[in-house]
Order: structure tokens, then C-alpha cells, then sequence
């Protein structure tokens, strides 16, 4: 397995980096236990992109995701949101801050109904009369949900129950919304509606990380992409290029 | 013939909604947090001891019961904060026997406190007995039915219709993804104490003047709570209710009809028959817990 950080493009002029930089992650260490998960993790996402992450099973993608959220405590190295040290957030805070996650597995509350899960996704929000007007809007987005708003989101589908959680999330009004294997387990038709449904989110104006191991699809969708092995950024570049890195395209892509 | 079952029924409905009460609290914890608090029956005491001594002070019935509710409460708070919230990389059992250790603690200081002796307190209302077919009805009864009603539908209404109820059924069906949603799980797990200790004062207040009071009741009070639970299926509230008033009414029966030696028995005995035949309880959840 390569060691070594392989730099694909030329690093963006810093400048104009630093003036849209919205999450920065730098020198991240994590762990389980004794166990080292993330080493020295270097990520940054921009205002307006979509970013996605790509890495086999085990490669520490949620744990990354998990430690955006506050939910996985850092060891070393730091994480900062919109210039703000996250070190001392806590997990609610910074669900009210912007930073909203989709996990793996949609891990939507099955014995609640459709419209209470999406409520409950305003948690942080306190009760404030936009609520209602958002819960309409995510009905019109996902009218599958509105025909079901009455059922458990446990008697849902695998594709139902994504959008649920997709938008769940959305009512705590994202800003960077982090997405963790929206593809996982469901039919090429549904993951396209899915994948679809992502590029309208970027283009109302909501920043992605998007974690896949479908790596063809997320990598097509993305303005930059990483490659995470064993907890270690390996390659990264725009989406483009990483499509078309010959490593890229024989461990990932199968080709 | 009848006027003998009725009797024994009433008393069993009437001692069967205080397990109940009893059981809805230990259902709300291990929901929250998948412990039994085996100190859910000193709540009960706390209510009874402290409504009967502040009366004795001269404090006016329904300001000791209010106090006495708030003083539980704030104890359920402060076992949460103070005895579970320090241990939280601890695995549940060590939790459970905390709780344990918890309940000897309380006991201990309310002897230190109340004395040993039993505690009398009077009826809430007439202290004169009602005729039903020649049954006689304590009208204690009355009030324990009538609250025990009024709690239940109050916990049904906070479930069903506030978003901080359906905060904690979240939490209790999946921990992570109600973080996830900005729910702060600790302060979920304490108010969870907290209704369960309300709970418990309450159904330890209103069944004193039917059973008397002392610093110990809350071992025998809260295992049978406990059972009832454990019959209807731990996390079920329906159960729970179920479970009470069933352990309540075959306790009640076997006391009249046999002998009241073996009350304590029939109920060990019909969690062992019951967990036999169902191991999950009456309404206990089918699926099997999940990694």
C-alpha cells in the first residue's frame, strides 16, 4: 500500500483559499480506544462545493464524518468551521452552527412517524413559525414523504427512508451538509434521484461533503475529491482528475 | 361470594396501578438509557416519607405533597448527574449496580432522617369506607386510581404531543442519530430520572395512607414495580401499565383466596412463568436488540 501522499494538482493560490475556506481539517488524529483510526488527515472544503470522499470499507471515512460532528473526539490536530476552532463545540451546537449530518444507514427513527422524524431534525431550532414553512418545502421536494407523512419511517423503504433522512437533515438548515453512503443498498434508479437530488442542494447554495464508495458517481458530481486508505489521505485533486488517475480508476472504478 | 371477589379485586387494581406507576418509571429509564434503576422504589418512599413528616410540621396537605414530589425530583436529577453521568463509558451492568448502590445510600439516610418506625398517613379525603355489592371500597382507592389515570395520560399527552417527549422516544431509538439531530443525550437521560422519580413519588404519596410508610418500603415496593414491568415487557408503556395491574390483581387473589403468606411468592413466581413462556414479556419487542 502507497505510504505517500501523492499531490495531484497544484495547490489553489492560498489566498483565495482562505477566503471561502469553510471547514478545515489539519493534522487530524483519532482513535478507538488504542487503536489509531485517522492519521494526520488534511481536508479542506470550500463555500459551495461539493467535495466527496472516497475509500474502501474500514478506510475511516465515517469516523472522519463522526468527528466533524463532534460526535467522535479528536486526539490531535484541529477542526475548524468558518474559522472557528470546534475543538470546544459540542455535537448540538454545531448541529445549530450549520454542520449537518446524513449518517450511514439513514438511522431515522423507526417507531416515529414520517413528519415527527422530519420535526425532530429542527431540533436546535426551537420553536420558531419558518419550521412549518420548512417542513412544507421538504414535502415538495420529497413528495413520497408528504403521502407518507402519517407512517412509521421504519415501514419505509431502503430509497424512502434516505430521502427521510436526507430531509431531516435538511430542516436543521444546513450549511455544510455532510453526506455518509447516500448510494448504500439501494437500486441504480433511486441513486441517481439521490445523486440528483445532491446537485439541486449545491445549487441552493448548501456546501456537500459527500463520503461514497460508489466512487464513480460521487467523483463525476464533485468539484474535489479525496482518497482516504487506512485512516491516511492518499490522493486528492478535482473531481476530474481523480476519475481519470490510473490508481484511482483501477482500486475504485474497477477498470 | 361476589362481594369477596370484588373486594379482593379492588384491592388489586388499587395496589396493581401503583406497581403500575412504579413500572412506567422503570420503563422510561431503560428506554432512555437501557438501565434499571433499581432505586425507582426509593422515589416512592422519598414521597410518602417526606409528604407524612412535612405534614407533621404543620405544612398543609397539598403544599407537603408538591414539596415532597419536587424534592424526588430533584433527587432523580441528582442521581442521574451525580452517580450515572460520571460512570458514562461504564457498561450497563455496572450502571444497574449503581443504581443499587444509589437506592442503599437513600434508604440509609432516611433512616438517619425518619427514624425506622412505620409512618402513618391519613386518607386524603373521607376516612368512611364505600359500599359497592357489599364490597368494601377505601375511598384511597379512589385517588389512586383517579391520579394513577391522570399520570398515565399526562405521560401519553408528553410523548405524543411536545417535541422534547419525542426527543426522548428518539434517543431511545437511536442514540446516535438523535445527537446527530442536536438532541443533548445527557440532558435527555436526566430528565428521564426526572419523570421517573415524579412518577415514583407520586404512586409513593398517594398509596401511603392504604399501606403505611418507612424509610424501607421502596425494596419490596420497587422489586414488585420492577416485576411488573419485566411481565409486560421491559420499554412497553401499555405493558407496563398491564403488568402492574395484572401483577396487582393476581397478587390481591392469591392473598384472599390462599393465603396472604404467599403474596410475595405469587409475584416472583408469575415473572418466572411468564418470562418462561414469553421471554420478552406481554409486549415486549419482537426484534432482537441491534449492534
Amino acid at each position: 500500500m502507497s505510504e505517500q501522499h501523492t499531490e495531484m494538482a497544484p495547490a489553489q493560490p492560498s489566498s483565495e483559499q482562505a477566503s471561502q475556506e469553510m471547514l478545515s481539517i489539519r493534522g487530524l488524529v483519532t482513535s478507538y480506544g488504542q487503536i489509531e483510526v485517522l492519521h494526520d488527515v488534511d481536508i479542506h472544503i470550500n463555500s459551495g462545493e461539493i467535495v466527496s470522499l472516497v475509500g474502501a470499507n474500514g478506510a475511516g471515512k465515517s469516523t472522519l464524518l463522526m468527528t466533524i460532528s463532534g460526535l467522535q473526539p479528536t486526539d490531535r490536530g484541529a477542526v475548524s468551521f468558518e474559522g472557528k476552532d470546534l475543538a470546544k463545540i459540542a455535537a448540538d451546537q454545531r448541529v445549530a452552527d450549520g454542520i449537518v449530518q446524513v449518517p450511514e444507514g439513514r438511522q431515522v427513527f423507526k417507531d416515529l412517524s414520517v413528519h415527527d422524524n422530519l420535526l425532530l431534525g429542527a431540533y436546535t431550532r426551537g420553536k420558531t413559525p419558518e419550521i412549518m414553512d420548512d417542513l412544507e418545502r421538504m414535502y415538495t421536494k420529497f413528495p413520497i414523504l408528504r403521502q407518507k407523512r402519517h407512517n412509521l419511517a421504519g415501514e419505509l423503504s431502503g430509497g424512502q427512508q434516505q430521502m427521510l433522512a436526507m430531509g431531516r437533515a435538511l430542516m436543521a438548515k444546513p450549511r455544510l451538509l455532510l453526506l455518509d453512503e447516500p448510494s448504500m443498498g439501494l437500486a441504480p434508479l433511486i441513486i441517481e434521484e439521490i445523486f440528483n437530488i445532491v446537485k439541486e442542494l449545491k445549487e441552493e447554495g448548501i456546501t456537500i461533503f459527500l463520503v461514497e464508495q460508489n466512487a464513480s458517481q460521487a467523483l463525476a458530481l464533485a468539484d474535489r475529491g479525496y482518497v482516504l486508505e487506512t485512516g491516511k489521505v492518499v490522493i486528492e485533486g478535482t473531481g476530474q482528475e481523480l476519475l481519470s488517475n490510473e490508481k484511482v480508476r483501477e482500486a475504485y472504478l474497477g477498470m | 361470594m361476589l362481594a369477596e371477589f370484588l373486594q379482593y379485586l379492588f384491592t388489586g387494581i388499587t395496589i396493581g396501578a401503583t406497581y403500575a406507576l412504579i413500572a412506567l418509571g422503570f420503563t422510561l429509564i431503560y428506554n432512555a438509557s437501557h438501565v434499571i434503576n433499581f432505586a425507582q422504589g426509593e422515589f416512592l418512599m422519598i414521597g410518602g416519607m417526606a409528604t407524612v413528616s412535612l405534614t407533621a410540621m404543620g405544612v398543609p396537605m397539598v403544599i407537603a405533597v408538591v414539596l415532597a414530589v419536587i424534592l424526588a425530583g430533584v433527587l432523580g436529577i441528582a442521581l442521574q448527574r451525580f452517580a450515572i453521568a460520571p460512570a458514562k463509558q461504564a457498561d450497563v451492568v455496572t450502571l444497574i449496580i449503581i443504581t443499587i448502590g444509589a437506592s442503599i445510600f437513600i434508604r440509609g439516610i432516611a433512616q438517619v432522617v425518619w427514624g425506622k418506625e412505620y409512618h402513618v398517613m391519613q386518607n386524603f379525603s373521607t376516612d368512611q369506607p364505600i359500599q359497592v355489592f357489599g364490597a368494601v371500597l377505601n375511598s384511597q382507592s379512589l385517588w389512586v386510581l383517579g391520579i394513577g389515570a391522570v399520570m398515565v395520560v399526562a405521560l401519553v399527552l408528553f410523548f405524543t404531543k411536545t417535541l422534547i417527549g419525542k426527543a426522548i422516544l428518539a434517543t431511545s431509538m437511536n442514540k446516535e442519530a438523535a445527537r446527530l439531530v442536536g438532541i443533548r443525550t445527557q440532558m435527555v437521560l436526566m430528565l428521564a430520572f426526572m419523570v421517573s422519580a415524579l412518577l415514583g413519588s407520586v404512586a409513593g404519596i398517594v398509596v401511603a395512607p392504604i399501606t403505611f410508610t418507612s424509610y424501607d418500603i421502596g425494596i419490596i415496593l420497587g422489586l414488585k414495580g420492577f416485576v411488573a414491568a419485566a411481565i409486560g415487557g421491559l420499554g412497553s408503556g401499555v405493558g407496563a401499565v398491564v403488568g402492574g395491574l395484572a401483577l396487582g390483581i393476581v397478587e390481591a387473589m392469591a392473598a384472599g383466596y390462599i393465603s396472604s403468606d404467599y403474596k410475595d411468592a405469587v409475584a416472583f413466581s408469575m415473572i418466572l412463568l411468564v418470562l418462561f413462556f414469553m421471554p420478552r414479556g406481554l409486549f415486549g419487542a419482537k426484534v432482537v436488540e441491534r449492534v
